[in-house]
């Protein structure tokens, strides 16, 4: 971790309707063992994820899809932050997410997608080299 | 089970034995653990199961059924092939089961295959294809079904009476069964001719992170489901007791049994409470292990759950009809050991795991198809998931003999330590105050995702070997189809959208507010009041939201913490 006064502060969030959490629950674990905040939340519309962002004034925003729903959510998450003119925040995707849905993703402003069986430390370093 | 003479024997083998380590590697030990840290020996002797009373293995069909539930073993009765499929549309659902069926899916002896779907994300929550939170997810890893014509489509050509259906569904468990019902009425089926199985694991929340009713809540539901269907639809199986995603989650085999055994002890003492007779509604139950890579262990597991239940149900909660004391076990391979990385390794997982659960006698397999982890089955790999049974069950010979690893010193004792260490912990649960007050206090997640976080750290740091991942690593991946969902979302919401213009919807009010009635009845404790009115509200042209809206208000909705 970088000599920092202020921990790099993330919000990990995920849809309720998909039932998978034991990834970014892992993640959580992960980060917060490298000395980031982390905040975790649930929701069921993306505007939730969006408010909380932006109360929180977080660094970055992690989402992690299993079932479905990564390009739906991810295009409203990017555009609503946009919209509240949070362009400093990093969002990232994991998950199950297809080779044919990553450059789009990319394009909605997602920083990096780090895909099944990704290492924890590659997300540590990559959140550290970014925003460390 | 041995005697003196053979014990002296072994010991003195042994000593030679101890004496050939000795010379080759001194002191140095080489320990190893199995997949949920029982530490293992390097070879087993009849002195690791001498004080095993043969009655404990006993014989196939035999109580406590260790080997299994029939006496005649896969001769007569292999394994059910239970794959599950879903997607898009219902009748686009249908067509992919109705494929599996063609390529050889195997049922009941006499009865036709299997029939196992279940509904869309969105719909599994209650939330309809035209609801706001439903965006995005409509028709994603099972078929948009919201009103009893989606439903009529799922089965449209499908005869109810000689399929065993599995509703593939949660918290909507009541609504499938209601509109099952509908259908069977509608075609003049009587409902003792219907088999089949709902999911229903009210209880997902010990593992999973997925609003649902409160555990009060859930348990009275389901003793309001369980009294209806034992009085009506006597055949069905009402809970499938779903361990297997306890280890999916991060939890380990000794965890799979305790934690899951808790919560079928606290449904039954709900339902005794209420008047019903275990020796009856027991029968129902079904329980969903995890075929992991762990192999022997995966065994064993499968065996020791068969003795525990047979105990627990005839010492704990007195069932005498020895029916009761069988637990059907249903397995399907783990998705959580299959990797993204070189797809095409899953397939040999599925079929070491698949083999696990053939030679721990299991009822009914489920071999999840090796490209679980990009998307849901396409054709191709739905039909191999399959092929891996069939070669199973007709080419190895395997299921000839039944519990063919009975005896062996290393499956006995495994199989012991895994139901001494569950006991241990089961009597913890219950020193805790039982499972409810585990779910409440998050105590089951806690200890579920320790495990989880443990594991990959493990995997990061090469401890524990994932092919593909972080060993025998490959530049180029190996490339396969993936399966594509098609776009459904704009029908699905104009069939929703069609069906409420055609129905009487004074009438759906009137059965909604009895519904709502019967409901809080069922929740002050009345029996047998609740699922008449789910029934009722189906046939009143009443969709999955809006029943499910007012279970949700009465009962109860969302996470534990």
């Amino acid at each position: 971790m970088s000599p920092k006064e202020k921990p790099i502060k993330v919000l990990l969030s995920r849809s309720m309707l998909d039932c998978h959490q034991r990834g970014i629950v892992t993640v959580a674990a992960a980060l917060r063992d490298a000395g980031m905040e982390v905040i975790y939340t649930r929701f069921l519309m993306p505007e939730e994820v969006v408010k909380t962002a932006v109360d929180e004034d977080v660094d970055v925003v992690g989402l992690s899809f299993l079932a479905w729903g990564q390009m739906h959510i991810t295009a409203e998450v990017t555009r609503q932050l946009k919209e509240r003119n949070m362009n400093d925040v990093m969002v990232l995707v994991g998950g199950i997410i297809r080779d044919e849905q990553i450059p789009k993703l990319l394009e909605m402003g997602v920083a990096r997608v780090f895909g099944v069986g990704s290492s924890t430390t590659e997300i540590v370093e990559y959140i550290n080299s970014q925003k460390g | 089970m041995f005697d003196k003479a053979t014990l002296d024997e072994v010991k003195e083998v042994k000593e030679k034995w101890i004496q050939e380590y000795r010379k080759r590697y001194g002191d140095k030990e080489f320990q190893a653990t199995s997949y949920s840290g029982i530490p293992l020996k390097i070879a087993y002797t009849p002195e690791d199961i001498s004080d095993i009373d043969y009655k404990q293995i006993g014989m196939p069909g035999i109580y406590p059924y260790t080997r299994g539930l029939y006496p005649m073993g896969y001769r007569v009765q292999p394994w059910v092939s239970q794959q599950a499929t879903g997607y898009g549309l219902p009748e686009q659902t249908r067509e992919r089961y109705e494929l599996l069926s063609k390529e050889g899916l195997r049922g009941y002896e006499g009865r036709e295959p299997p029939y196992f779907t279940g509904q869309d994300q969105a719909g599994m929550l209650g939330y309809e294809a035209d609801h706001p939170v439903a965006k995005g997810w409509v028709g994603m890893t099972g078929p948009s079904v919201n009103t009893f014509e989606d439903f009529e489509l799922l089965y449209e050509g499908v005869d109810i009476s000689n399929r065993n259906l599995v509703l593939g569904v949660f918290d909507t468990s009541p609504v499938f069964l209601a509109w099952l019902v509908m259908l069977a009425e509608k075609q003049g089926i009587p409902l003792d001719k219907l088999h089949g199985l709902s999911l229903n694991s009210f209880f997902r929340q010990m593992y999973l992170e997925h609003p649902s009713f409160p555990p009060q809540g859930a348990l009275k539901i389901n003793r309001e489901f369980i009294k209806y269907c034992t009085d009506n639809v006597p055949h069905w199986n009402t809970v499938n007791f779903n361990m297997y995603d306890i280890m999916e989650c991060g939890g380990n085999a000794i965890q799979e049994l305790a934690f899951i055994l808790s919560v079928v002890i606290a449904l039954c003492e709900e339902c005794i409470k209420a008047g019903l007779d275990p020796n009856v509604f027991v029968t129902r139950f079904n329980f969903h292990m995890a075929g992991h890579m762990d192999f022997f262990e995966t065994i064993a597991k499968i065996r020791a759950v068969r003795r525990m239940w047979a105990k627990i149900a005839s010492e704990r909660l007195g069932c005498q009809n020895p029916r009761a004391l069988k637990a059907i076990i249903n397995v399907k391979t783990a998705g959580a050991t299959y990797t993204r990385q070189q797809p095409l390794n899953n397939l040999i997982r599925g079929c070491l795991e698949t083999l696990a659960a053939v030679l721990g006698e299991v009822n009914a397999l489920w071999t999840t198809h090796y490209d679980d982890p990009l998307a849901i089955p396409t054709e191709q790999s739905a039909i191999l998931g399959l092929r891996t049974q069939q070669i199973i069950l007709h080419e190895t010979g395997i299921p000839k003999v039944s519990d063919p690893l009975a005896g062996s010193y290393y499956v006995e004792w495994l199989t012991n330590k895994i139901e001494e260490e569950a006991t241990k912990l089961l009597e913890r649960i219950d020193e805790m105050g039982g499972w409810v007050k585990c779910l409440e206090t998050g105590w089951f997640r806690h200890e579920i995702d320790r495990g989880g976080i443990e594991w990959r750290r493990s995997v990061d740091k090469g401890g524990t070997v994932m092919v593909g991942v972080n060993k025998f690593v490959m530049k180029e991946e190996q490339k396969v189809p993936v399966f594509d969902y098609p776009e459904v979302e704009g029908i699905a919401i104009e069939r929703l959208k069609k069906f409420k213009e055609k129905r009487d919807t004074a009438k759906t009010e009137v059965a909604l507010a009895e519904l709502k009635k019967a409901a809080q009845r069922a929740e002050e404790g009345e029996i047998g009041v609740l699922m008449p009115a789910v029934v009722e509200s189906a046939k009143a042209n009443a969709t999955l939201g809006e029943m499910m809206d007012v279970l949700k208000e009465v009962f109860g909705w969302g996470l534990i913490k």
